[in-house]
């Protein structure tokens, strides 16, 4: 193709504008067109799709996820749990996705991807093709690591580790549950989705039984032997809710091996078995089944891809990014999927456009509700080595300090910050 | 379009560069004020406008906006979480998302 010089100065002047701003090119108006199809509408695919539609109009892009009228988000869930917040108050609307920012949504479930032809297959018969496939599905529970768990068992003994229907079950479970009661938690081996939110459950729920129920119990049963901001949990555990929360290291026999829903109990590695009046199993995990049905995982389940673009190192032009990718220090968080997604959708447009890879941070912040009110939290930034490999920039991130003097503030930072990513993905 | 849209993206990259460093000496990568600045619309809000408790950052000026950050970096300022990311930052990339966010407009 032959450009004008008038037109291509203009392009040229725009693009180094842009250039000068930005470094390298992240911005709008690049033109290539293209279709990218985007399967899961979490924090990662919804995130992706946004931002491609950002940084170029000109690409299509088409978002699938098999829940998109009933999303909820895992973040605050537990706070639906303590009787805080409502079911619909963690729900999430597409509506921007498609009006704002001009994404195609379908409801359906992708079956299967044909990397060579470039399409994917959905439940419903249809074939879409795409330029590039945009994987951010999420987790798949490994139900049969647990014996006596599975699917079926989940409904009476909720993981509420996807949130929705699982998260209603576990509130009914907890508000019918006599005071006196015990909550037994099996909490996940790494790497898993969220590293402080059974810890978070835990402190919530405790709240609730402070308030309502307070010669209640909580056993947390711990594969792990230590967990994400420990001390501060533990801390906040000892002056909140002295006596109430014992968590089980493996030492002390926390490994579990199986779950028996009819007795209402769950039996340990070292041979004991606990009854407890409401059972939350949340069972080892992996990356979303696509993911690994479609060849794109490791041994363990989870998806390499390049550390700079997100495209999988199995598969040519499809991205995998969230929970289901590998990225090195970056947690398996809604906030580490946002992340990853702008990083994907800039690499994807450049793909596209025949443009330069940018050059990435990260950042990812979890907050934890340790009441209802008060919060803790933990901070990450992370960059690229000379390597290519992912680390934590030295000597920052970390946790909040002892004592509890920022609970309150953080608190409020934390409603702040849902807020803010639930505008950001998805508003 | 292809051609065109990678031909554009060449010149930018070096304009850009150009511009940044002022020299023709290769440029140390660095991440852009954008690539930064869209991790902390996360919590600052869309295009910096705050969030709830959490407070806007559109269109405050740069000198501000990176004096705020350096003061979180070395200590001399304290503050619940923004000690631990400033610290995460170069002082370029510091200036780069100061940019940033004073060139976006406020509400
Ligand atoms: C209790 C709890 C608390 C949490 N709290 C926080 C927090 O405070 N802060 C934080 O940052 N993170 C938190 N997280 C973690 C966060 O929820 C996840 O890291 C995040 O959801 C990951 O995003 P994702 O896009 O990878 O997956 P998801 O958000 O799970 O989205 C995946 C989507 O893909 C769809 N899907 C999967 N496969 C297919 C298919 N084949 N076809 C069609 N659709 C498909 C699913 O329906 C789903 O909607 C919490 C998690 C839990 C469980």
């Amino acid at each position: 193709m032959t450009l004008s010089r008038r037109s291509f100065l203009k392009l040229a002047g725009a693009a180094a504008a842009l250039g000068a701003l930005n470094g390298c090119a992240m911005g709008p108006s690049r033109g290539s067109g293209g279709h990218v199809v985007v399967v899961g509408g979490g924090f990662g695919g919804a995130a992706a799709a946004k931002y491609i539609r950002t940084f170029d109009p000109s690409i299509k892009v088409t978002l699938i996820d098999a829940a998109l009228s009933n999303y909820s988000t895992c973040p605050f869930s537990n706070l639906v749990l303590s009787g805080d917040l409502k079911m619909e108050d963690i729900k999430v609307s597409f509506d921007a996705l498609k009006n704002k920012y001009g994404v195609n949504l379908i409801e359906d479930h992708v079956d299967g991807i044909d990397a060579d032809k470039r399409t994917v297959r959905l439940k419903s018969g249809k074939t879409l093709a795409y330029d590039r496939l945009v994987l951010s599905p999420g987790i798949e529970l490994k139900y049969g690591a647990i014996e006596g768990y599975s699917h079926d068992v989940a409904q009476k003994l909720p993981h509420a580790w996807k949130a929705g229907n699982q998260t209603a079950i576990l509130r009914r479970q907890l508000e019918a549950m006599p005071d006196g009661g015990t909550f037994l938690m099996v909490a996940p081996p790494n790497p898993f989705r969220c590293p402080p939110g059974p810890y978070e459950r835990a402190s919530v729920v405790a709240d609730y039984f402070k308030r309502h129920k307070p010669k209640s119990k909580i056993i947390i049963l711990d594969p792990k032997d230590k967990f994400s901001k420990q001390g501060l949990f533990q801390e906040a555990w000892d002056s909140l809710y002295p006596g109430m929360i014992d968590w089980v290291n493996p030492e002390r026999g926390g490994v579990v091996a199986s779950v028996d829903a009819a007795g209402m109990s769950v039996k340990t590695k070292d041979g004991d078995t606990l009854k407890a009046a409401v059972i939350n199993v949340i069972p080892p995990m992996q990356g979303g089944k696509i993911v690994t049905a479609s060849g794109l995982a490791d041994d363990k389940g989870w998806a390499p891809v390049n550390q700079r673009s997100f495209e999988s190192t199995k598969a040519k032009d499809i991205y995998v990014i969230g929970d289901s990718c590998i990225a090195g220090p970056v947690p398996k968080s809604g906030y580490g999927a946002n992340s990853e997604a702008k990083i994907a959708a800039s690499a994807i447009v450049e793909s596209l456009n025949g443009g330069e890879l940018i050059e990435p941070k990260w950042v990812n912040t979890c907050y934890s509700y340790v009441s209802a009110t008060d919060a803790i939290s933990v901070a990450g930034i992370y960059e690229l080595d000379a390597e290519g490999k992912i680390i934590e920039v030295k000597d920052s991130g970390g946790v909040s300090p002892k004592g509890g003097a920022n609970y309150k503030a953080e608190g409020l930072f934390a409603k702040g910050w849902y807020d803010g990513i639930r505008a950001d993905t998805w508003g | 379009m292809r051609s065109t849209a990678s031909l554009a993206t060449a010149l930018a990259t070096t304009l850009g560069a150009a511009l940044m460093f002022g020299s023709s000496a290769p440029a140390l990568a660095a991440p852009s004020g954008q690539t930064i600045g869209l991790t902390c619309v996360v919590c600052h809000g869309q295009g910096g406008q705050g969030s709830g408790a959490i407070p806007p950052l559109a269109a405050k000026g740069a000198d501000h906006l990176y004096q705020e950050m350096a003061d979180f970096k070395s200590g001399k300022r304290l503050s619940t979480v923004m000690n631990r990311h400033a610290r995460g930052y170069s002082d370029e990339e510091l200036k780069a998302v100061a940019d940033y966010f004073a060139s976006l407009p406020a509400k």
